[in-house]
């Protein structure tokens, strides 16, 4: 009985520890942040000509499960993908319906249609995570499997996220940078 | 019976005979009168544009223009080099070279009132508190024959001896724009000329430049600044009416506004309706351009590359084209004539301006290349155009592109907010109703519809090279598109906005390997026809 009684504790013990986020993972990305251009580097022809308006929503969805959403405004319209993250470094997936716009810095290429990424988090610490992404873009020669590798970081004060990205297709020393500003 | 019908067939012989005689004569007088001297006068309208700046200077001498331009050219205005339009000014110092074209400077407004009085029979105070009343003054300026003023100006012109036509100060107080609009329609509409539209957006706030009212005051035109977005209600619908009640195939001239809608939603509704779009509200001096006349028998001529002996190697071909490539582009700017470039013309001059075009062709060295815009005989969305207009649209733009000694042509079509591409259809109806031409380019940022057929290449433009980048990164963009796409030859179509000159390219350019190679973009389109390494693929998007 007194077994059955550590064993239960035990397991309860476990349960609870479990169930609180673990300090060493990724706290405090959850939000909206303001894509800031001015502070921004090597980023897409769009973002840099202001035709674009570019806004992250990151949402906690628990078990260490985030979900980021890109909310992109254009003049022709606006745009919003979902890309699934499991910050214990379980590979995810996310529907992606980003149609025949170009990505990338310099919109040269545009993800297929509605395919399935493949995701992966690394490297997970309080402040920050890297995630690798593997998809397909169409180019004018056909496809073209990418990885891209990004890396987020949270400022001491929990204010500003950078997002540093680089990929297996580009052969430049300076990865581009994505920085934010979390919406009051 | 038999008599009367000899009689009338002899009286008909008789003046066809002497029209023959004659015909030869008044030939003859027509070269002679087009060597002759043609005096006008120019004023400046450099300004801020300001509302209660110097528009009040710039709209009244604008709206002059119209007016006496109606009848010959009389009135050129200069913009200065701080101005959308940098070849303005160069132009009229063709005219003078070329078409004998004397000017003599104006520089006060009441010089020139003075001066051209009898074509003037008053003028139309506008409110300077409500925009839109200056820009209905314009539409009101044309049909009652007067100049736009505001309410400072009102004692020099009663001291010069003009009567007030109209005066909106307060009239449309309290009203929101589609009430000034419908008020301006129910008045107006009937008296105008439907031959054209004008949209009096670009910039707003504190600001309107009306360079383009010229022309609409001297034809009489209907001027509006109406949204065309969708979501914005009244005024949508109202506009959505004004381009209804217009004939297919009418020209809208102006632009959209910065603060109300978009391009893309303009461009959009007007090829729902078939109509025409001409950019932009600072365009100057249409109504004066259209007076000067083209040599007898003057035929435009363009460069071409020799096509008959192109050998294809395995390299990164590259191909520039300049967006708005004559009039707000950098043809006056450093490095035209190194390298090869094509310049994207607006075809629609050829009936409205052919001098303008005369001076660009003129100027062109042999590594300026033209290509004709956009998506049809003026810039028209393809997938916004009712299918039972398309083929016309499309015949229109080969005719325009025949006449121009143009053999390649352009589309942009952002009427679909999730892609700048086409689907197979329309691509196929290009292919089928632009026989002159000899290849096709898409896009406006990188775009994915590529095509062949018998060797005539539709392709989609790879890299729009932004304003703001530099040359190290553009330089990591085109050696990754050269890895994204491994066959040689790749065929990288580039686009330049009007933003970067030649120098800023040949920059980009000089630290690339040998691999990369810049080809004209007639030899570009032909190579690529002779060996499609591209991916037939079309607008996978619904």
């Amino acid at each position: 009985m007194k077994n059955m009684i550590a064993k239960n504790w035990y397991f309860a013990a476990m349960l609870v520890l479990a169930s609180i986020p673990s300090p060493g993972r990724a706290q405090g990305f959850e939000g909206m942040w303001n894509f800031d251009k001015s502070q921004s580097k090597d980023i897409g022809a769009f973002f840099e000509s202001g035709e674009m308006r570019y806004r992250m929503q990151i949402t906690n969805e628990g078990n260490d499960n985030l979900v980021i959403e890109d909310l992109t405004t254009t003049e022709a319209g606006w745009k919003r993908s979902k890309l699934n993250v499991n910050l214990k470094g379980a590979e995810t997936a996310s529907e992606y319906p980003r149609g025949d716009l170009a990505i990338f810095s310099f919109e040269a290429v545009a993800i297929g249609p509605d395919q399935t990424l493949k995701t992966k988090a690394t490297d997970v610490t309080r402040s920050s995570f890297d995630l690798t992404e593997y998809f397909t873009v169409l180019v004018s020669q056909g496809t073209y499997n990418v990885v891209l590798r990004s890396h987020y970081a949270l400022s001491a004060d929990g204010k500003t996220l950078t997002v540093t990205q680089t990929r297996n297709s580009r052969k430049y020393d300076e990865p581009a940078v994505y920085v934010f500003h979390r919406a009051e | 019976m038999k008599s009367i019908e000899l009689r009338f067939g002899s009286i008909v012989l008789f003046f066809l005979l002497l029209a023959v005689v004659l015909l030869p004569v008044r030939k003859g007088a027509l070269a002679k009168e087009s060597q002759k001297t043609i005096h006008c006068w120019a004023m400046s309208v450099e300004g801020n544009w300001q509302i209660t700046g110097d528009l009040p200077r710039e709209a009244l001498i604008i709206s002059l223009q119209g007016l006496v331009n109606r009848t010959g050219p009389r009135l050129y205005v200069l913009v200065g080099q701080h101005y959308d339009y940098l070849d303005n000014d160069s132009i009229l110092a063709y005219y003078h070279e070329r078409h004998h074209v004397d000017y003599t400077m104006i520089s006060s407004i009441r010089d020139a009132l003075t001066k051209f009085r009898k074509f003037v029979k008053g003028y139309i105070v506008y409110d300077q508190k409500i925009r839109d009343s200056i820009v209905l003054s314009f539409t009101a300026a044309g049909i009652m024959d007067g100049v736009v003023v505001a309410s400072e100006q009102i004692p020099m012109m009663d001291s010069l001896g003009f009567k007030m036509l109209a005066d909106y100060r307060g009239k449309f107080q309290g009203m929101d724009t589609t009430q000034i609009y419908q008020w301006a329609y129910d008045h107006f509409w009937n008296k105008c000329s439907h031959k054209e539209l004008i949209y009096l957006g670009g910039a707003e706030g504190t600001m309107i430049q009306p360079a383009i009212a010229d022309l609409g005051v001297a034809n009489g035109d209907f001027f509006y600044d109406l949204s065309t977005d969708p979501r914005a209600g009244t005024q949508y619908k109202l506009v959505s009416m004004l381009y209804s009640k217009m004939k297919p195939f009418s020209f809208l001239f102006g632009w959209h506004s910065y603060m109300k809608d978009t391009e893309h939603s303009y461009v959009t509704l007007a090829s729902h309706y078939a109509l025409r779009v001409e950019g932009l509200n600072t365009l100057p001096n249409m109504s004066f351009h259209r007076w000067i006349k083209l040599p007898p028998g003057y035929k435009f001529h363009a460069h071409h590359s020799d096509l008959s002996h192109l050998k294809l190697e395995k390299k990164v071909y590259v191909a520039f084209i300049q967006s708005d490539g004559l009039g707000i582009g950098a043809w006056l700017r450093p490095g035209r004539g190194q390298i090869p470039y094509a310049w994207e013309v607006n075809m629609y001059w050829y009936h409205y301006a052919p001098a303008i075009l005369e001076y660009y062709y003129s100027q062109a060295t042999p590594n300026d290349f033209f290509i004709g815009t956009l998506g049809g005989p003026s810039y028209m969305y393809p997938k916004a155009i009712p299918e039972k207009y398309r083929p016309t649209a499309f015949k229109m733009a080969d005719a325009l592109i025949k006449d121009l000694d143009i053999n390649m042509f352009e589309i942009f079509d952002a009427s679909d907010s999730l892609t700048r591409d086409l689907p197979k259809h329309i691509v196929d109806e290009y292919f089928k109703y632009m026989p002159h031409a000899i290849g096709f380019v898409n896009g406006y940022g990188p775009a994915h519809t590529f095509a062949v057929k018998d060797g005539r290449p539709f392709l989609s433009f790879d890299y729009y090279l932004p304003p703001t980048r530099s040359v190290k990164e553009a330089d990591a963009d085109l050696e990754e598109l050269a890895t994204l796409n491994p066959k040689r030859p790749y065929f990288l179509c580039f686009h330049v906005r009007e933003y970067t000159d030649v120098q800023g390219v040949m920059n980009i350019m000089k630290p690339l390997g040998k691999e990369f190679k810049v080809v004209p973009i007639d030899e570009f389109l032909k190579l690529a026809g002779m060996d499609p390494t591209f991916k037939t693929q079309y607008q996978f998007t619904k």
